[in-house]
């Protein structure tokens, strides 16, 4: 791994995996799949014998789906709330599928038809006219060319037409290229597929339309169910993000207890013994948990020298997770007045918690 | 699993060396209940076997239905169902329901086909219910597979082999091998799981549950079975395997049982057997494992997996056709296609339930999934199944359902056959209708499904309740036995399980923390009444009054009041027996009223409207049929006690509003308080018009009795400025609104008089469809037009001002 990348793409982080799994993979494979579908699934599910870590946790029978689903013709969409791991899912599926995580679009107001079909270098195109050297193709023309799984991340944030270009890309497989001449064309080899990311739900996004759905099989993520299993994830995943830091503190149970309460309390709007909560705007997701986690075991570790407590998971919490809006502010206060204030007599990561949040609010 | 050969672990060697004992003719079908693979092994047992006896892990008590059962007019989905009475104790119903792919339905068959001695071996239930206090108000559980699904052994076997609970793990292990011919090897696969979930589980639960107890006694039948002719197959519940390989224990000396049971065959429904599997028994969705074995028969052997999957897609896709669903034949090939998919990556000969029930998800649902997710419900409700079983008309019914059809038949309600048909009654002139008329409610209260009121008067809701006739429309269908069956724990008629209901639904509104809520009460006394519990509701009449006397605001306490008079007033069709002193309830409602009239006062702003509404109730009962019971003067003396506290001004213009028309207060004390509040510096418009809102509320008619005061309002309207006018309109809107239609027609009048011109001109334009908000938008428009016009200098030349 290059030292200095920040976020090396699946392939490369995941490099050993993926041959230790190519070395075992005895299993059938659909045309242009580097890996039988047995080890992809095991590939981001984990097996211990073969010492693959798991990679996406809370719903196994979404990845079966998932992996099933593009072998077929259907595009596959992962939609479902900001933080659930789903473009992490399809990074996943892209490399342990194809090898190749890399042929992504990420979806934006900006982006136009030449995005997803190929745009010109306009240099060669006014110094040569149009030849296939002269060609961009865009990473989708290159995984239909190579048999690879493209990606679009927030497709819904793309315009109306730049959707509607997808419906013949994904129910044609061909891009035809006129200028290169009658009948120059990119037919798909086999392999080749689409997954997408969507938000169904923000403000200020398109509405995919009914012709570009059909294309699609649909897979809904969901925040993690279990919160005994969200508090294991919560913590391993700080462990790993810690390892690279000299100075670490270890973040008591009870500490963690309470920010994956907080977390399932204003995500869910209503407390583990059935008291309703009003759910800030904000994203409570167990991404944002993790982040909040690490930011507390920071300022505990470099800044206080001490053992992480509730008040560092108060002060980061309102950097972290709630940013700056007003109404998620009287939200807090609200929590911390009534559930958290009555948790703290129990507790003193509670109380300091409680504390923490209420003094900062006000000013 | 398949591959691992049976343990060195003592416990495992020990059952599984002992699961066939050649020697002594013994030989053990340890199963799971409901479950295709198991029933097609036993069926292949029995035959290569050829035992002389079959014994069953079913209570013994039940021997008596071994007949019917095999009768060929018997075709399941069918149930023995029994009503354990215990003299200290809630009535106990429980159920052993039998489908074509039940095990030990398939072991009855195939044994009397062999001509072999047929045994139910399981402690009589009378004995059972004596031991362990059954959880009230749910059936008990009869067919059991105690922690197939939440034992730590299969949680661990469930991770290894990717599969997400012990249901997709069962059908993962055996119903693959469904119409495999190695029956001895699956039973061997079946002892092994059975007895790790055995292994993992404490014998304090064990103990706790009376599964000791039950194994005991089914030791010992087999001991005294093993002293007759071989060879013996025992059907049995894989969890008990282990403690009943070594037969031989001396029976067990019991005491005596102070309970009694009954027991009936009935015709019984996959809805309801699914919905019991919910307490551990069997597997659920009955209607897809059903349908494998359907395939399983007629293949004589293991089913076409493909067609089995391609058929359940394609009757699921018919069924959601005719429900107006229709779904795509591509959506139906890639549903297909990812079922099967998903099969073959988790590494199974077909698409199994879990696989058709995911891929559906993918394949039909398109956009965000929310949950529960509509296409998964419905998929699950398509492989629930629908069939309803038949008994033979020589077995006996439940007492209940006895008891409803006779009952429906003295009312010359047709029900020989389903066809819906209807029915009106005449409540007041003809005793026998009304008589008919109470059944029909009473079969409404216990949910059975049978009649529906379409139309009449409503006592319950207090709708209507001048009319003379009531509507039904009614149909006897076979669910009406099922829902009749599942209330049978309420009692043995009609009238007694009524009773029981109400007794429950009664608890349930004071243990709910309901207490407060008279409207539930009254709502639910009501109903009492209409299916005729008459004076069997006496002893509820205490906690009614106490709930009534004890109630804390204004607004239910007068809702409750009208209730009352409307019970009190229909006594002829509700049939108020002479021991229900419903008048005195009247009175009692009253009195509270009167002594909550001291928190008017300090009324906020939300209760407002309730509590005017409130007051108006007051005085309608006190002026209407039955008022002249109550002494009005309470309640004139406590609202005039309000006109002074300083009330809100809604409140106050309507306490005093009631206190003019009752003498008390002067004409000029109402105009004062109105113009005074409209007049004033008050800053809020609510507040200035609250008193003519409140006026309105109770008594508007003084509107136009009271001269001054419909003079004072005018005047005070007209003296508004244009934007004041405006700022008030919304607020005057509101008030004017408690006006009835006839009521607003006659003040009109009264203002036409007043300023000497005809109704006529303060008619809007009937063909203009103007809302309130149209208006007021145009006269805004309209006056900032004026004003730009005026303003640029050119109001005499556009306006001709």
């Amino acid at each position: 791994m290059e030292p200095d990348i920040q976020q090396a793409p699946a392939e490369v982080r995941y490099a050993e995996d993926l041959a230790r799994l190519a070395a075992v993979d005895r299993g059938p494979k659909p045309k242009g799949w580097v890996l039988s579908p047995r080890a992809v699934r095991r590939f981001v599910l984990g097996d211990p014998d073969l010492g693959i870590v798991q990679k996406f946790y809370g719903d196994d029978s979404l990845v079966d789906r998932c992996i099933v689903s593009l072998m077929g013709q259907q595009g596959l969409m992962m939609v479902g709330e900001p933080g659930t791991a789903k473009s992490m899912l399809s990074e996943l599926l892209a490399a342990a599928i194809s090898g190749d995580s890399r042929l992504v679009v990420q979806g934006s107001a900006g982006v136009i038809e030449d995005h997803l079909r190929y745009g010109w270098n306009y240099a060669l195109l006014l110094a040569e006219g149009p030849s296939e050297r002269a060609l961009v193709p865009s990473p989708i023309l290159t995984a239909m060319r190579a048999g690879k799984i493209a990606r679009i991340e927030e497709l819904t944030r793309c315009p109306p037409e730049v959707q509607d270009a997808m419906i013949s890309l994904l129910s044609e497989k061909t891009v035809v290229i006129p200028e290169l001449g009658a009948g120059a064309e990119v037919r798909a080899v086999a392999g080749f597929n689409v997954i997408g990311t969507a938000n169904l739900r923000d403000l200020g996004v398109n509405e995919m339309s009914s012709a570009l759905k059909r294309r699609f099989n649909f897979e809904t993520v969901h925040p993690i169910a279990d919160p005994v299993f969200e508090k294991r994830l919560v913590a391993t995943q700080l462990r790993e993000r810690m390892a690279d830091h000299p100075a670490d503190v270890a973040m008591g149970d009870d500490v963690l207890d309470l920010l994956v309460s907080v977390f399932r309390d204003l995500r869910t709007g209503r407390t583990a013994d059935g008291a309703a909560v009003d759910k800030p705007r904000s994203v409570m997701s167990t991404a944002e948990a993790v982040n909040v986690a690490q930011a507390a075991v920071l300022e505990a570790a470099y800044l206080d020298e001490g053992p992480v407590t509730g008040a560092h998971v108060g002060r980061q919490l309102r950097g972290v997770a709630f940013k700056d809006d007003g109404d998620d502010a009287r939200k807090l206060r609200a929590y911390a007045d009534t559930i958290a204030q009555a948790r703290a007599e129990r507790s003193r990561a509670w109380a300091a918690f409680a504390k923490t949040v209420k003094a900062g609010l006000h000013g | 699993m398949d591959d691992d050969p049976p343990c060195a672990d003592p416990l495992f060697d020990r059952v599984l060396r002992r699961l066939t004992q050649a020697d002594r003719g013994l030989h053990f079908a340890p199963i799971r209940h409901h479950s295709p693979a198991c029933a097609w092994a036993v069926r292949q047992m029995i035959r290569d076997v050829r035992p002389r006896q079959v014994l069953i892990e079913t209570p013994s008590d039940f021997h008596e239905h071994i007949p019917a059962l095999l009768d060929p007019a018997t075709r399941p989905p069918v149930a023995i169902a029994a009503l354990i009475d215990h003299p200290q104790r809630p009535r106990v119903v429980a159920y052993a329901p039998y489908c074509d792919h039940s095990p030990e339905y398939v072991a009855l068959r195939e044994g009397a086909a062999q001509g072999a001695r047929l045994r139910f071996i399981d402690l009589p239930l009378a004995i059972r219910v004596e031991d362990n206090e059954p959880p009230a108000e749910q059936p008990l559980p009869l067919l059991e597979d105690p922690r197939f699904d939440s034992s730590d052994y299969v949680a661990d076997l469930a991770r290894r082999t990717g599969c997400r609970d012990g249901f997709e793990l069962w059908d993962h292990l055996f119903e693959r091998q469904l119409g495999g011919r190695d029956w001895r090897a699956f039973f061997e696969q079946v002892g092994a799981y059975c007895t790790g979930i055995r292994r993992t589980t404490g014998a304090a639960a064990i103990t706790a549950s009376g599964w000791d107890r039950r194994e005991a006694h089914m030791r010992a039948a087999l001991a005294e079975a093993m002293k007759d002719e071989g060879p013996v197959v025992v059907v049995i519940g894989g969890f008990h395997l282990a403690a009943l390989v070594d037969p031989g224990a001396p029976p067990p000396s019991r005491p005596g049982t102070r309970a009694t049971t009954r027991s009936y065959l009935i015709r019984y429904g996959y809805a309801a057997m699914d919905a019991l599997s919910g307490y551990a028994a069997g597997l659920p969705q009955p209607g897809y494992y059903a349908a494998l074995w359907q395939r399983a028969m007629a293949a004589d052997g293991v089913p076409h997996w493909h067609d089995a999957t391609l058929d359940l897609v394609t009757e699921f896709a018919g069924a959601m056709r005719a429900a107006g669903q229709a779904i795509p034949v591509p959506t139906q090939v890639e549903w297909l296609r990812l079922a099967e998919g998903l099969g073959t990556l988790r590494g199974r000969p077909g698409a199994f339930r879990h696989d058709l029930i995911d891929a559906a998800r993918s394949a039909l649902v398109k956009g965000e999934a929310g949950e529960p997710e509509a296409w998964t419900a419905r998929l699950i409700a398509f492989l629930r199944g629908s069939a309803l079983g038949e008994v033979p008309s020589t077995a006996l019914s439940l007492p209940l359902v006895d008891d409803a059809r006779r009952r429906a038949a003295t009312h010359r309600l047709e029900i020989d056959d389903t066809a819906q048909r209807r029915r009106k009654l005449d409540l007041r002139r003809k005793p026998a209708h009304l008589a008919a008329s109470r059944f029909l409610h009473a079969m409404a209260m216990l949910g059975t499904g049978f009649a529906r009121r379409e139309a009449g008067p409503d006592f319950v809701d207090g709708r209507r309740t001048d009319l003379l006739f009531e509507d039904w429309a009614y149909a006897w269908t076979p669910s009406v036995d099922g829902r009749l069956i599942e209330v049978s724990d309420l009692g043995d008629d009609v009238p007694t399980a009524c009773l029981r209901l109400f007794e429950r639904r009664w608890r349930a509104l004071s243990d709910d923390g309901r207490g407060d809520d008279l409207d539930g009460w009254l709502r639910l006394f009501a109903q009492g009444l209409v299916v005729g519990l008459g004076a069997k509701l006496t002893p509820f009449l205490a906690a009614l009054s106490a709930a009534i006397r004890s109630h804390g605001e204004f607004a239910a306490v007068a809702a409750a009041l009208r209730r009352l008079q409307v019970l009190a007033l229909s006594r002829g069709p509700l049939g108020i027996p002479p021991e229900i002193d419903v008048t005195d309830l009247l009175g009692t409602a009253y009195h509270r009223l009167v002594f909550l009239c001291d928190t008017l006062p300090q009324t906020p702003a939300d209760l407002v409207a309730a509590r005017l509404r409130g007051l108006r109730v007051v005085i309608e009962v006190l002026r209407g049929p039955g008022g002249e019971a109550l002494n009005p003067d309470l309640f004139d003396d406590a609202i005039d006690r309000v006109v002074d506290a300083q009330p809100r001004p809604e409140i106050l213009g309507a306490v005093l509003a009631l206190c003019v028309q009752s003498g008390r207060r002067s004409d000029a004390d109402l105009v004062a308080a109105t113009e005074g509040h409209f007049a004033g510096s008050l800053a809020s418009p609510e507040d200035r018009t609250g008193v003519v809102r409140g006026v309105l509320a109770t008594a508007p008619a003084l509107v136009w009795q009271v001269e001054a005061l419909l003079g004072s309002i005018d005047r005070l309207l007209t003296s508004l400025s244009e934007d004041d006018f405006l700022t008030l309109l919304p607020h005057l809107r509101l008030a004017f609104t408690a006006l009835s239609p006839g009521e607003t027609d006659r003040l009109a009048r009264r203002l036409a008089e007043l300023h000497g011109c005809g109704i006529a001109a303060l008619m809007p334009d009937p063909g203009a469809a103007w809302s309130p908000d149209d208006v007021r938008r145009a006269t805004l428009a309209d006056r900032a037009v004026r004003g730009s016009i005026a303003a640029d200098g050119l109001g005499t030349w556009l306006l001709g001002e």
